[in-house]
């Protein structure tokens, strides 16, 4: 299988207060071609600013260092105005907030037809391999100012919505996304990747804000697109969402991956304190049955970072050894790497 | 209305319900009227740990916020150890509040940016009419200790704390004036897992000890199932399922309640929630379906279920509203007030 993500000692700082504070810190990792990825972290695990990187859109104050091939090509030393052609139809990321990553006073018809455009250019440009799409020509007049009322939704955009499930695909097409819940936005986002069909799609929290059972058909739908061939990020914080899509799991912890194996190994033996005390604070069990376990104190600040092994104040195996000495990951049983001391 | 027991109800809701006035319309020029609360009957007795479970949009927080008195019904009345809140004045009303507490879901917006951590936890104490300092002080670093929060920094800005300590201050805000009825609206939705394991056994440990009854307003199975003695399942402002957390979540027999336990994701990731084939959205209070209001999204709805709607009543020890397992239907809701 070839790779379609290949991030290789990645590092990711922020300018803050004077000085640069790592967020990510050396990451590898890879996608192979419609595999999906998950990556699982707490609030400032440094899984976003990861997303971020791979997509080259992160913030002025921000700087990255490593290498991400995205089907070969180095994207971190790319020029910002070269960067663009390969986001759309080579990398797509679907954001946790549906209502503020789509465009409030477009039409979802149009904004799917966006889609359609920036594909053709994409192939046009000769980044990507072209297929049988025909290619408007020009500027579009579907995006000129005023003329939002006037155009009937494409048929490309309403086949899209009908694909993500949508219930009466052409009244969909031609409402406002105000108009829509949370979840058919996000469905709006996935239709537009189906449009795409990008290499490789980083999902950041894309089910987080949606109730269960709009969040499993969100699921479903990002599984199709994986068999479609498109290699899928799936960033959570929640391991259990990405149990059911991911075929491999990393855990991160202070920017670093601390454990990484197939989903089910990670789920059912995980090795790294920090992953066994994750599951172990997922609430099971009727009331009184039994306690869940609580890792003490909350995830470091990265100005502070403890030394040694990150995660060595919170362990209640920590060693000697954990206070001084940085950990890298160790191959435990056939894939399933895990960076602590005690192995 | 609830299952035979001798346990006495501390909190019960009769026949409640709330309506919003919705602007709609160029700039708001006309409005309707949703009910994201219809008709509904609730008790919380005296101890326990009662859940509310819905999806967003399934009017639970709004029926928190009514138990509270924090919204004004419609229709219907909550009575609190057999006072209907609804009539309470003056001191009696002061009383009441401190009796009654909510911690709520989003500490960050929920906890003054301007006032110490003393001010924000000591001002149930104040409003109830407590006057001496040296007891406010007392009681204050009495909840905060409670909570696991160092007395210490009571003279501290909320923005110097993380998110779970946060939470901790809204719980010691809460439990300072020692309420007989906490509502709890999400509490642990905003955190990280790890922390939510912190408070979630922190709230359990408190309730236990003040032997307080708990409202839980939740989206979350897992958190339910490991809070609650029983839980009610809302959807479009309806309780459709009742009965204890065994019961409800370990046997589900609503379709709703079924379709949505098999939208969690467990342990067992061999169980695919994505092979689920429940379809759409919680439908919108201003566009209700006809009968029941589940119909539209139910594989099992016949004929009936789309032109009546079915009644909460006892099946299988507890209380279901679905035609599959008793006609009774619901009763047309009394007139607006």
């Amino acid at each position: 299988m070839t790779d379609a993500l290949r991030v290789s000692d990645l590092w990711v700082d922020y300018r803050t207060k004077g000085t640069w504070a790592s967020a990510v810190r050396g990451v590898d990792l890879t996608v192979g071609e419609g595999e999906v990825i998950g990556v699982v972290g707490e609030s400032g695990s440094g899984k976003s600013s990861l997303s971020l990187a791979i997509m080259k859109l992160l913030p002025a104050n921000a700087r990255a260092r490593g290498r991400v091939e995205i089907l070969g090509k180095d994207v971190v030393g790319l020029p910002a105005n070269e960067a663009h052609r390969y986001r759309g139809a080579g990398m797509t990321m679907i954001f946790q907030e549906p209502m503020t990553s789509l465009n409030p006073v477009m039409r979802v018809s149009n904004q799917l037809s966006e889609a359609v455009t920036s594909r053709g250019e994409h192939y046009k440009l000769g980044v990507f391999r072209a297929d049988s799409i025909a290619v408007p020509g020009g500027r579009d007049p579907r995006f000129a100012m005023g003329s939002e009322r006037s155009v009937p939704p494409s048929k490309e955009a309403v086949e899209a919505l009908r694909q993500v499930r949508i219930s009466d695909p052409e009244r969909t097409a031609s409402k406002y996304p105000h108009e829509l819940s949370g979840g058919e936005r996000q469905r709006v986002m996935i239709a537009m990747s189906f449009l795409l069909r990008p290499r490789v799609l980083v999902a950041d929290e894309p089910t987080t804000a949606l109730d269960v059972t709009t969040q499993a058909q969100v699921l479903s739908l990002l599984l199709g697109l994986s068999r479609e061939g498109t290699s899928i990020l799936f960033v959570s914080h929640d391991i259990l969402v990405v149990g059911q899509v991911a075929r491999r799991v990393a855990v991160m912890y202070a920017g670093e991956v601390v454990e990484l194996g197939p989903t089910e190994a990670v789920l059912k033996n995980p090795l790294h304190p920090y992953t066994k005390g994750l599951i172990g604070s997922i609430p099971s069990g009727f009331k009184g049955e039994r306690r869940i376990e609580q890792i003490p104190g909350s995830p470091p600040d990265i100005l502070r970072l403890p030394s040694g092994c990150r995660f060595n104040p919170r362990c209640k195996f920590a060693m000697e050894r954990c206070r001084s000495e940085e950990t890298s990951l160790k191959e435990m049983e056939k894939d399933h790497f895990v960076a602590c001391h005690l192995y | 209305m609830s299952p035979a027991t001798s346990t006495e109800d501390l909190v019960s809701a009769e026949a409640l319900s709330v309506t919003y006035k919705v602007r709609t319309g160029f700039l708001g020029s006309t409005h309707r009227v949703i009910k994201p609360v219809d008709c509904v009957d609730l008790s919380v007795r005296k101890g326990e740990v009662m859940t509310v479970i819905g999806e967003s949009g399934s009017g639970k927080s709004t029926l928190g916020f009514a138990l509270l008195r924090l919204v004004k019904p419609s229709a219907g009345r909550v009575l609190f150890s057999g006072q209907d809140i609804g009539k309470a004045k003056g001191s009696d009303l002061r009383e009441l509040r401190r009796q009654m507490q909510i911690v709520f879901q989003d500490p960050y917006s929920s906890l003054d940016p301007r006032l110490h951590v003393k001010d924000i936890v000591s001002e149930p104490l104040i409003g109830s009419g407590m006057k001496d300092p040296g007891e406010i002080d007392d009681r204050t670093s009495r909840a905060m200790t409670m909570v696991g929060l160092d007395p210490s920094a009571k003279s501290k800005y909320v923005h110097e704390f993380s998110g779970g300590q946060r939470q901790r201050i809204g719980i010691a805000r809460a439990i300072v004036g020692d309420p007989q009825f906490v509502v709890l609206d999400e509490p642990t939705s905003n955190l990280d897992v790890s922390i939510q394991a912190q408070i979630l056994n922190l709230l359990m440990d408190l309730q236990s000890k003040s032997g307080a009854s708990y409202l839980f307003i939740s989206h979350n199975m897992a958190v339910s199932q490991y809070v609650s003695d029983r839980v009610a399942v809302m959807y479009a402002g309806e309780v459709v399922e009742r009965g204890t957390s065994e019961e409800v979540i370990g046997e589900p027999m609503h379709p709703y309640t079924q379709d949505l336990l098999s939208c969690v994701p467990t342990m067992d990731i061999s169980r695919k929630v994505t092979d689920v084939k429940i379809t759409g959205d919680p439908p919108s209070f201003a566009d209700l379906p006809r009968g029941c209001r589940y119909s539209n999204r139910c594989k099992r709805a016949f004929d009936l279920c789309k032109e009546k709607e079915p009644a909460l009543a006892a099946a299988g020890g507890r209380e279901v509203a679905c035609f599959l397992y008793h006609k009774e239907e619901r009763a047309v809701a009394p007139p607006e007030r």
